[in-house]
């Protein structure tokens, strides 16, 4: 067990101190011992010393994931299914702390290359069929109105004005496109360019002295803002808030998040949720037809449009807390889903709010979509769900099986239930060390089954047993005696508050924290508290960071 | 300035004189018949282990007995050398350096240490774990390939069936450098893999793909400029992600220059109907489909390596063909003697696929006075020995197709009762069969025993 989750506190270069939760939560504390808390107010206090030194971490170049690059589509063209089609095809980018927008893995190697030229193409022939409603002026205007064009088109693409070598590049390629053809072969050329362009592809931010820390051009913000918060390109309004003036102080920021966290846009940030709790992981979803018969056709797509309306509309629409998000007793459903549920009195494809009754259900990691991603075919998987707690919700880390042990669990249909084989599992001393730490946290959830059905007795017929039991964290640990409970128990402990702010911290950023980020998170967790841990607030807060508003000094 | 560039001036020589280009571009068979075929490899992976004790009943060097899961390599045997006793020593490298069994096993085409920052399992001490550090075997054959024959389109080709998401698990193709996480995500759509590489093979689409050219070059001299605009005033670090797409660019220029063809069997292929290739139940047509794309590939001269992949590693594909209901990597953590039983149903039923799919299609492709078959080395292996253990020091590696070329075949050798045992190792004839002699050792020297597995060639 010594060797297991002992983490390090790294040198706090910035900061006077730290807390436990924005490392990851060591089991164990070892020396030196972390912040006290203080009785009554489960919150670690924050460290004042970081308002001294603005302190951002490591910005590398973004490449826009292939969500990102579905979403700038739509909103330069406006057509949702063609970016759909345009973007089908693109192999999906390595996965990094459970993210697909990990900088340091988003790339373009040869395949994806292809990829972008294929679907800068695609949509280059097709949006040019429609030439009136993409080009602001007559095509009679020959020249002219191609250089409107492409000021615009691809100064929204690039997210900022173009240079004049830029405009003259695009120039010479509408030249050569339409000449002895057409204004809108010309116009296509210039698309077909711009949409697999390293301008558009990446978002550099290389504006300024780029020889020491600096606080992010007009532009670079505008960039940040939207891809943080809408997963796409600025707006008419960001864009011209950036070009007047109007994006320079941590205020307008604030303002301009404020704004667009009430867009509709703002629901694409279920990208965030959804591969924080691998509800994104839904689509491999298969289940055995002999255990469950008779499921609804594409019960993925259903578990996944439960989960996104319950994200959204917690956070977005009702100003929902972190304990709102987690232990809410109420989802929503359509008919085919009710029906799934066994819920009476919603019928027809819309979906709409259905209230848990059990007292045992609620809350986004509870909505089946997320809970039952990892089961197996023929049943639930207690470990896979414990694991998940333990490294999604706390942020800690398991160490691998020990090399050439036997871990032989046994067949699954032998008279023991899943849970009392377990407890077999963990007398073996080489099997305990990581099972101690998964089982307890992953039988609360055994009332639901592996798809996402509350019930009563387990795949073998036995009454089901939820007790489980929080081990290893600061605050809040104790025995559960379900699902629910164990939500509740973790919904307000530090760990899971301070790891929601890193795991948000870690999609905004692409890349996984660091000491001089520190800082940042911490004042991040400062304004969620204040919030009372409003998560709408928190993406608010994590834009009036330094991490957020700066860059750092580039070492070529 | 014109927006071509000036290897596609010297080519096309301009609009009006289009058409060398297009001659340029069409198929044509340009190696002497005298010449001998070239090499090419291919890594054929399958999960999760199998049964150690249940690969040959009889183990003798000539008079080996293949065992019910191998049974389908048995017309093949006398091209076939069968080594087992091989362990990947991962263990050696220290707690925060690699992941589990499965992961550093899977990784073991590039035998490199782990690094981190990427899942939260697997790490000692607390730290995350992240991909290796290193190249794989597939892709530094591939460039050395390509160095030495610069009409190779493609150092080499990455297919996995299934599995939508790239993990630390199912993806066993890495780019390098050396000391750098940078993995391949492989194609999972036969249908794309087929139109990137093949499109001006089709005649159809040749044409289609010539329209196309000059917007193309144009694009690409675009995006060159701006890249190497950016590249400046990145870190090192931004800056090698630009040299890759810089990388991509080149290779995608080689691409749209003639190609030549070794053989009049390099043709189109139909692939017929698409179909959802996350779909368990397409499992084995899209396998099919991958194999046949390789052996053409092959034909074609498009590229000499490919890595394929019938799952990642840790697969829970439910083989409901055989009656299972449990996943594969499930089924393969269980010790009973029923798992077994089903573990050797699924190593069967691949090895039937490997044979009919991708021995048979390559023996139907003639080449010289033989075939395909005979100029293509398959290395068979896994991420595990056997599953229940996590075990991974009697691993089996087959050689397959035209592996006599090489290694003596028609053998079994179990290198587990000497110390030169190491799969790294093992590995560096690979390099020998496909002509690199002058490489000696290949990965991490953590990994190696020193020197080359003895008596195998």
């Amino acid at each position: 067990m010594s060797r297991l989750l002992l983490i390090p506190l790294f040198a706090l270069a910035a900061c006077e101190g730290a807390f436990v939760g924005l490392t990851g939560a060591p089991l164990r504390p070892s020396a030196p011992p972390l912040t006290p808390v203080t009785p009554g107010d489960p919150t670690p206090p924050i460290v004042t010393a970081c308002t001294d030194t603005p302190t951002p971490g490591p910005a590398p170049l973004r490449r826009l994931s292939h969500e990102e690059y579905r979403f700038a589509l739509v909103d330069l063209f406006g057509d949702e299914a063609l970016a759909t089609q345009a973007t089908a095809g693109f192999v999906a980018d390595p996965v990094s702390l459970g993210f697909r927008n990990s900088a340091r893995f988003l790339d373009v190697k040869p395949v994806m290359l292809q990829a972008y030229q294929g679907a800068a193409e695609l949509v280059a022939s097709e949006v040019v069929k429609a030439l009136p409603t993409l080009v602001p002026c007559s095509p009679t205007g020959g020249e002219a109105c191609a250089r409107t064009f492409i000021e615009r088109f691809v100064g929204r693409a690039y997210r900022r004005p173009l240079t004049a070598a830029e405009v003259d590049t695009y120039l010479a390629l509408f030249r050569e496109g339409s000449s002895g053809a057409s204004f809108s072969t010309g116009i296509e050329w210039v698309v077909g360019t711009a949409l697999q362009a390293p301008n558009f592809l990446y978002r550099p931010e290389v504006d300024g002295d780029l020889s020491r820390p600096q606080g992010l051009s007009p532009n670079e913000l505008a960039s940040r803002l939207s891809f943080f918060l809408w997963q796409s390109i600025p707006d008419d309004a960001l864009l011209a808030a950036a070009r007047d003036g109007r994006l320079q102080t941590r205020e307008d920021v604030e303002r301009e998040a404020r704004r667009m966290l009430a867009d509709p846009k703002a629901e694409r940030l279920f990208n965030f949720f959804e591969q924080w709790l691998d509800v994104d992981e839904l689509p491999g979803l298969r289940r055995d037809p002999t255990a469950f018969p008779g499921l609804p056709t594409h019960l993925a797509e259903l578990l996944r449009e439960e989960a996104r309306q319950y994200v959204t509309r917690t956070v977005l629409d009702e100003n929902g807390s972190l304990e709102a998000l987690l232990t809410g007793e109420h989802s929503y459903v359509n008919g085919p889903l009710a029906r799934h549920y066994g819920l009476s009195g919603v019928s027809g494809d819309a979906f709409q709010r259905v209230q848990w009754t059990s007292g045992r259900r609620g809350g986004f990691f509870m909505a089946s979509g997320a809970l039952v991603s990892h089961d197996k075919q023929t049943r639930t998987s207690i470990v896979n769900r414990g694991l998940r707690v333990r490294t999604l919700l706390l942020c800690q880390n398991i160490p691998a099986p020990p090399n050439n042990v036997p871990l032989n669990l046994g067949p699954i249909d032998g008279t023991a239930s899943q849970g009392d084989r377990l407890a077999q599992h963990r007398t073996e001393a080489a099997c305990a060390g990581c099972h101690t730490l998964l089982d307890p946290l992953g039988e609360p959830f055994e009332h639901v089954d592996a798809v996402g059905r509350e019930r009563s007795v387990d795949e073998g017929g036995r009454p089901v047993k939820t007790a489980g039991e929080v081990t290893g964290t600061a605050t809040a640990d104790g025995p559960v005696t379900d699902g629910l409970a164990l939500l509740k128990r973790l919904a307000t402990s530090d760990e899971v508050r301070s790891c929601v702010v890193t795991q948000a911290f870690r999609f905004g950023a692409g890349r996984e924290e660091q000491p001089a980020d520190l800082c940042s998170r911490q004042r991040a967790l400062q304004a969620f508290k204040d919030s009372h841990w409003n998560v709408k607030e928190l993406f608010v807060a994590m834009t009036q960071t330094d991490d957020f508003l700066m860059k750092p000094a580039i070492t070529p | 300035m014109s927006r071509f560039s000036r290897r596609f001036l010297l080519k096309a020589g301009g609009v009006t004189l289009a058409l060398p280009a297009l001659e340029s571009l069409l198929p044509r068979v340009a190696r002497a018949q005298s010449t001998e075929a070239p090499r090419r490899i291919i890594f054929v992976f399958t999960a999760n282990g199998d049964q150690t004790s249940r690969r040959f009943t009889t183990k003798h060097e000539t008079n080996f007995v293949l065992d019910e899961f191998l049974a389908p390599y048995e017309p093949y045997r006398a091209d076939m050398l069968f080594v087992e006793g091989i362990d990947k020593y991962h263990y050696r490298l220290p707690s925060g350096e690699r992941a589990d069994g499965h992961q550093q096993g899977g990784s073991a085409l590039a035998p490199w240490p782990s690094g981190t920052g990427s899942f939260p399992i697997g790490g000692s001490n607390g730290e995350t774990i992240g991909y290796v550090k290193g190249p794989s075997i597939d892709r530094v054959i591939g460039e050395r390939v390509q160095a030495a024959n610069p009409g190779v389109r493609h150092a080499h080709l990455v297919y996995r069936v299934g599995d939508r998401n790239n993990n630390i698990w199912n993806q066993h193709a890495h780019a390098g450098p050396v000391g750098t996480q940078n993995p391949i995500p492989p194609e999972t759509s036969p249908f794309t893999a087929y139109t990137r590489i093949f499109a001006d093979v089709d005649p159809a689409a040749r044409e289609a793909a010539l329209k196309r050219l000059k917007m193309r070059q144009s694009a690409l001299d675009v995006v060159k400029g701006e890249l190497s605009a950016l590249k400046p005033k990145l870190s090192a670090d931004d800056a090698r992600r630009l040299e890759q797409h810089e990388a991509s660019v080149r290779d995608l220029e080689r691409s749209l220059s003639g190609m030549v063809s070794s053989v009049p069997a390099c043709t189109t292929l139909n692939l017929g109907a698409s179909l959802d290739v996350y779909n368990q139940a397409n499992w084995d047509e899209v396998g099919a489909l991958f194999f046949k794309i390789s052996a053409m590939a092959f034909a074609c001269d498009l590229t000499r390596v490919v890595q394929f992949n019938w799952s990642g590693n840790t697969s829970d594909r439910v083989y409901s063909e055989l009656g299972h209901t449990d996943g594969h990597h499930t089924i393969s953590h269980d010790s009973s003697a029923d798992a077994f039983t089903k573990i050797r149903q699924i190593h069967r039923l691949i090895a039937q696929k490997n044979v009919a799919l991708l021995y048979q299609g390559l023996k139907a492709i003639p080449e010289g006075s033989g075939t395909l078959y005979d100029n293509t080395l398959v290395v068979h292996w896994s991420e595990l020995d056997q599953g229940d253990t996590h075990g991974n020091s009697n691993n089996l590696v087959m050689f397959g197709g035209g592996a006599k070329k090489l290694f003596r075949t028609g053998r079994y050798v179990n290198l587990g009762t000497q110390s030169r045992d190491s799969f790294s190792d093992l590995l560096v004839y690979c390099f020998h069969y496909m002509g690199f002699t002058d490489v000696t050792s290949w990965g991490d020297p953590r990994l190696s025993q020193g020197g080359l597995p003895p008596g195998l060639v």
